[in-house]
C-alpha cells in the first residue's frame, strides 16, 4: 500500500517552519509516513551522501552511482508505507541502495568498461592519506588498488563498505545479506589477498 | 620499492580502499526526487485510464463473441420442465438423432443425446436369473477311471574296461 503522501503533492509547499535538527529518525519517518513529504525530503538530506557512497562502492562510477541513489530513494519513498522499523531507517535505506546499485551492475553491460580500474587507482594514489602519505609511495598505493580491483566482487564489496568508514559491520551485514561474521572475515580474507599479491611483487617485508 | 611490514600494508590497504569510496555527492538529490515521484505520478492517472478502458473494450469482445458464436440459442426452460427431469425443449428444435451443429462441443451434443434418448425409451424388465445348486452325491468320483500303473524295467548296464576301449582312451 502505498504511503499517504503518495497522493499528495510532492515536493509539497512548506508548511510552518519546523526545526528538524533534534528529531530523530523515526519520528521523520513517522512524520513522512503521515503524509508529511518535508520529513521525507529532511530523510533525503540527512542520508543521500551514505547512499550515494554505498552505490559507488558496488558501481565505481559516480553517473551509475548517483542514478542508482536516486533509484533507491524513490524507492524507499513509494515502499515507506511498508518500513515496520525492524531495522532502522538508515539500514532499511542502505539495503534497499545496495540491492538497487547491485542489479544496476548486473545490467549494466558497459560497467567493464566505465571503472577504468587503472585510472582510479592513479587516483587513489593521489588522494590517498594517512600512512601512505607518510610512506611516499604513489606506486604501492596504486598496486593495492589494482589488487582490490581484482578480487572476487563479494571480497571487494566487503572491504570497500566496510573501509569506507561509513558504515558499521551491521550495515554492512544487512547491506549485503550475509551475517556479521561473515562480513568480516570477508574484510580479512580480502586484506590477506591483497597482501599476497604485494608480496608475489616484493612489497612484504618476509622478515 | 622498498619492503614494508605486514602492519603497515593492513593500514595502507584501509586507507586505499576508503579512497576508493570515498567521494563527494556533487548535487543534491532531491530536485531529481522530485521530478522522477511528480512524473510518476502523472502518469497514475493515464495508467488508470488505460487499464479501465482495456478491461472494458476486452469486455465487450468477450460478450459479443459469445454471442456471436454459431449455435448460440438463449434457451427459456418450460415452467417444470427441470422438476420432472426432462431436459428443456426448445421449440424448433431438431430431434435427438439429428446432427448437431459442427461448432458444438462432443461432450455436450453426446450428453443431449442420451438424455433424449433415455426420456423416449421403454423400460425393459429384466427378469432375475435363477441359479441352482449343484449336488454332491459322488457319482462323478466312482465313475472316473482308475489310474493305470506302468512298470519301467531295470536297465541292464554293462560295466566297460578301459582295455578293452583299446586305443580310444589315451
Amino acid at each position: 500500500m502505498a504511503p499517504a503522501f503518495f497522493f499528495s503533492r510532492y515536493p509539497t509547499v512548506d508548511g510552518p517552519a519546523r526545526s528538524t535538527r533534534c528529531v530523530t529518525d523515526d519520528e521523520l519517518v513517522r512524520l513522512a509516513q503521515a503524509g508529511d513529504a518535508g520529513a521525507f525530503d529532511q530523510l533525503v538530506v540527512r542520508h543521500q551522501a551514505a547512499v550515494f557512497r554505498a552505490a559507488l562502492a558496488a558501481l565505481r562510477a559516480r553517473e551509475d552511482a548517483e542514478e542508482a541513489a536516486q533509484d533507491a530513494l524513490v524507492r524507499a519513498w513509494k515502499n515507506l508505507a511498508g518500513f515496520r522499523g525492524q531495522s532502522s531507517f538508515r539500514t532499511w535505506l542502505l539495503a534497499i541502495a545496495w540491492n538497487r546499485a547491485i542489479s544496476r551492475r548486473r545490467s549494466l553491460a558497459a560497467w567493464f568498461a566505465r571503472r577504468a580500474p587503472l585510472a582510479d587507482a592513479d587516483g587513489v594514489a593521489g588522494c590517498a592519506a594517512g600512512p601512505l602519505d607518510a610512506l611516499g609511495e604513489r606506486e604501492l598505493a596504486r598496486q593495492i588498488a589494482a589488487a582490490i580491483e581484482q578480487l572476487s566482487p563479494k571480497l571487494r564489496d566487503a572491504l570497500l563498505l566496510a573501509q569506507s568508514g561509513d558504515y558499521g559491520y551491521d550495515e554492512v551485514a544487512a547491506m549485503l545479506k550475509v551475517p556479521v561474521g561473515t562480513v568480516k572475515w570477508r574484510v580479512s580474507d580480502a586484506r590477506r589477498r591483497v597482501k599476497q599479491r604485494l608480496s608475489a611483487l616484493g612489497y612484504v617485508n618476509r622478515d | 620499492m622498498e619492503p614494508h611490514d605486514s602492519r603497515d600494508l593492513d593500514g595502507a590497504i584501509d586507507d586505499v580502499a576508503r579512497a576508493m569510496t570515498t567521494s563527494v555527492l556533487a548535487r543534491d538529490l532531491r530536485p531529481a526526487i522530485a521530478a522522477r515521484v511528480a512524473a510518476r505520478r502523472r502518469s497514475w492517472p493515464i495508467g488508470w485510464r488505460v487499464a479501465t478502458m482495456g478491461a472494458a473494450m476486452a469486455a465487450v469482445a468477450v460478450a459479443v463473441a459469445v454471442v456471436s458464436r454459431p449455435g448460440f440459442e438463449p434457451q427459456a426452460a418450460p415452467p417444470g420442465a427441470e422438476a420432472r427431469g426432462v431436459p428443456p425443449v426448445v421449440a424448433g428444435a431438431p430431434p435427438p438423432s439429428t446432427v448437431t451443429p459442427r461448432t458444438a462441443r462432443p461432450d455436450r451434443v453426446a450428453r443431449q443425446t442420451i438424455d433424449r434418448a433415455a426420456a423416449a425409451a421403454e423400460v425393459v424388465a429384466i427378469r432375475p436369473v435363477a441359479i441352482v445348486p449343484l449336488a454332491d452325491d459322488g457319482a462323478g468320483l466312482e465313475e472316473m477311471e482308475p489310474t493305470r500303473v506302468v512298470e519301467i524295467a531295470p536297465i541292464d548296464v554293462e560295466p566297460v574296461r578301459i582295455s578293452e576301449l583299446g586305443e580310444l582312451v589315451e
